[in-house]
Formats: C-alpha cells, structure tokens, sequence
C-alpha cells in the first residue's frame, strides 16, 4: 500500500498545548497514544464534561480533542458554552470532535456545536494526522450569530439557491461572476472581434 | 451578524517545535497503539460479556436497547487497536440499530441479539476474513431494516 498523502509533511506538536476530553478511560488512551506519537507533550486529560469547562476556562489550548457523546447529554454543551462564554482568543481555539456515533436526535446537536471538523471512530492515527494538517491550514472566519458561533459552515463559494438574497458583500460578488448561459468558446469570441461593425455604428 | 478572523494558533504551535517527519509520528504512533493493545482486548472481552449479559439482565427490552447501544459505543475503537476491526464495524451497525429502534420505540431485542453474537464470532481470530466479511453484509441488511436511516423523524 503506497503510503498516505500526508506522510511526508513535517509538524510536531511538542509545543501545542492539547485538551482531550472523553470520559471513557480506553477511549482517551487510544487517542493519547496517537498525540504522544505525533510528539504531544503536554496533554491535559478530562473524563468529565465539568472539569473539562473548568480547564478551558483556566487556560489557553491551541487544540481541543473531544467526543461529546461520551459525556451525555451535557457533553454537547460544552463547544456551544466555549464558543459564546469563554472570552476570546480561547473561544476561537480548534476543536476536532471525535464521535464513535451519534444519537439521530443529536446530530444536529453536534453539526452546529461550533466544532471546526467531526471524524468518526474508528480512528487512525493516519486519519487524525489529516484532520490535525487540515486544522493547521484553518483559514475559515469565527461567525457569531443568536443561534451559532463558530466557525463559518459555508466551506465553499457556491453561489445562493434561485431566488434566495445573500447577505454578505462576497455573496453578491459571486452572484456577478456567474453566467447567465453558457460560456462562449474561442471561435465564438474570434467572430465578435472580426467581425464587421455595423454601419450604424461605424464611426 | 459579528465575524472575526482568529489567528490559527495550532498551525503557529505545530511549527514552534523541530519538525517531525509525518510517517515517523506516523510510526511512533502505531508503536504507542501497540503498547495498549492487550488492554484494549481486554476491555474489548470484558464490554462482550457484558452485551452477552445484557439478555438477560432485565426484562425491561427498552431499557437494554439503551444499555446495549452505550455499551457498544464504547466498543468501537477499541476492535481496530485490538486487532479486530469488523467488530469495530458490528458495534457502530449495532449502535445505529439500537439508535433506530429507540426513536421508533420499538421494543425488539433480536436484532441486538444477531450483531452480539456476530461480534462474539468475529472475536475469534481464527475466523476468516471473508467470514467477518459476511456477517457483516448481513448486519448490513439488519441496519437497513431498523437503522436510524430508515427511522421517520420524531414529531
């Protein structure tokens, strides 16, 4: 097996600060195992959702690591809680949620928690490896609304549905770059530019 | 509507320290997931026998639907490091039947009772993969049937 894209990045998160917050003991292990290979040296370990609230609000993490579920039905409050209570810059830190599965009635819980990326379990070391590259390249704005805070959900620049108005001065601009019809291609263009000018408008 | 733009302190702590070349953290890694190998089997065996308990631990169906799916919540993840990941894989299907059947409120033990014993199967390392391979293909067709998928939202 040809070895994974990612296998030749360099990084070493001796000097990032990490919170790892799962309430099962074996679970937690797994994933402390991974972050000391990847050269993690301090690591504050949480197996309950209080003393992890307590530890974000004491001090500054540049990584988060944290399985909701694992905490019950408080462990989804914690991201919302460190996104709107925890003064910034803490509250921006990035928070990968680690989930071996999620309730139907609580996805929608997790999607909008302000987490920055969800990876399920099982989970490699390789696939955390990604999502650690992909989080160190965030470059994705915090949005604070009355009903979310976190990072921005739109990931691309889609344009809007027909008929629905963006709100933002980037929205309309992408609105403008998109053609009404097709695209004209070179031979097309060719003609408009040879093409005689009509006597009207001759000058 | 407010926006901010964070500086990214992971990317600027990731480079703090001397690189690090991805596949040998890659290898410390899975060196380190080796080192707790025998205690994930271990907790692996000690979460089966209690799903097997589960049967017969109280009649109440819908309270060991709840009981069975947090337990196998904790299961997954530990089937990959022990070396056995399709019961990674039963655990997760387990937890969506178990998901589904709650949402609907069904009180149907049967279903859990095929992925317990198809989990209890795939432990043995002797079984061919391609035995693993189809017990879960019919799991499969259990988490088609009563999966969360396929359960109607809840008014």
């Amino acid at each position: 097996m040809s070895p994974p894209p990612t296998s030749r990045a360099l990084f070493n998160l001796q000097k990032t600060n990490v919170l790892l917050a799962d309430s099962d003991a074996m679970g937690q292990s797994i994933l402390g195992q991974i972050l000391l290979g990847f050269g993690a040296r301090n690591i504050v370990r949480c197996a309950d959702a209080l003393e992890a609230r307590r530890q974000l609000a004491a001090q500054s993490f540049d990584l988060v690591l944290i399985d909701p579920a694992s905490f019950g039905s408080e462990g989804y409050e914690i991201i919302p809680w460190l996104r709107r209570e925890v003064p910034p810059p803490r509250a921006h830190v990035a928070v990968l949620v680690v989930t071996g599965h999620t309730e139907h009635k609580r996805v929608g819980l997790v999607r909008d928690s302000g987490a920055n990326f969800i990876v399920s379990k099982p989970l490699s070391a390789a696939v955390l490896l990604e999502r650690l590259l992909w989080l160190s390249r965030e470059t994705r704005p915090f949005v604070e609304t009355s009903t979310y805070a976190g990072p921005d959900r739109r990931w691309r620049d889609a344009p809007l549905p027909a008929g629905v108005e963006g709100r933002r001065v980037k929205d309309r601009e992408l609105a403008m770059r998109i053609s009404a019809g097709g695209d004209m291609n070179q031979a097309d263009i060719d003609l408009i530019m040879t093409a005689p000018m009509p006597a009207a408008l001759a000058p | 509507m407010k926006i901010y733009y964070p500086k990214n302190t992971l990317a600027t702590a990731m480079k703090a320290a001397e690189p690090l070349m991805a596949q040998t953290a890659l290898g410390r890694a899975e060196t380190g997931l080796a080192a707790i190998r025998d205690q994930c089997l271990a907790q692996l065996d000690e979460m089966l026998a209690t799903l097997v308990g589960l049967a017969s631990a109280t009649p109440d169906v819908r309270e060991r639907l709840k009981r069975g799916y947090h337990l196998s919540r904790r299961i997954i993840g530990l089937g990959h490091v022990a070396g056995f990941p399709h019961i990674d894989m039963a655990a997760l299907s387990l937890c969506d039947v178990a998901d589904g059947l709650i949402a609907r409120d069904i009180a149907d033990w049967a279903p859990i009772e095929a992925h317990v014993d198809a989990m209890r199967l795939m432990r043995n390392p002797d079984l061919p993969e391609q035995a693993s391979k189809m017990l879960l293909s019919s799991l499969d067709n259990l988490r088609t049937r009563f999966g969360c998928a396929s359960a109607p939202a809840k008014a």
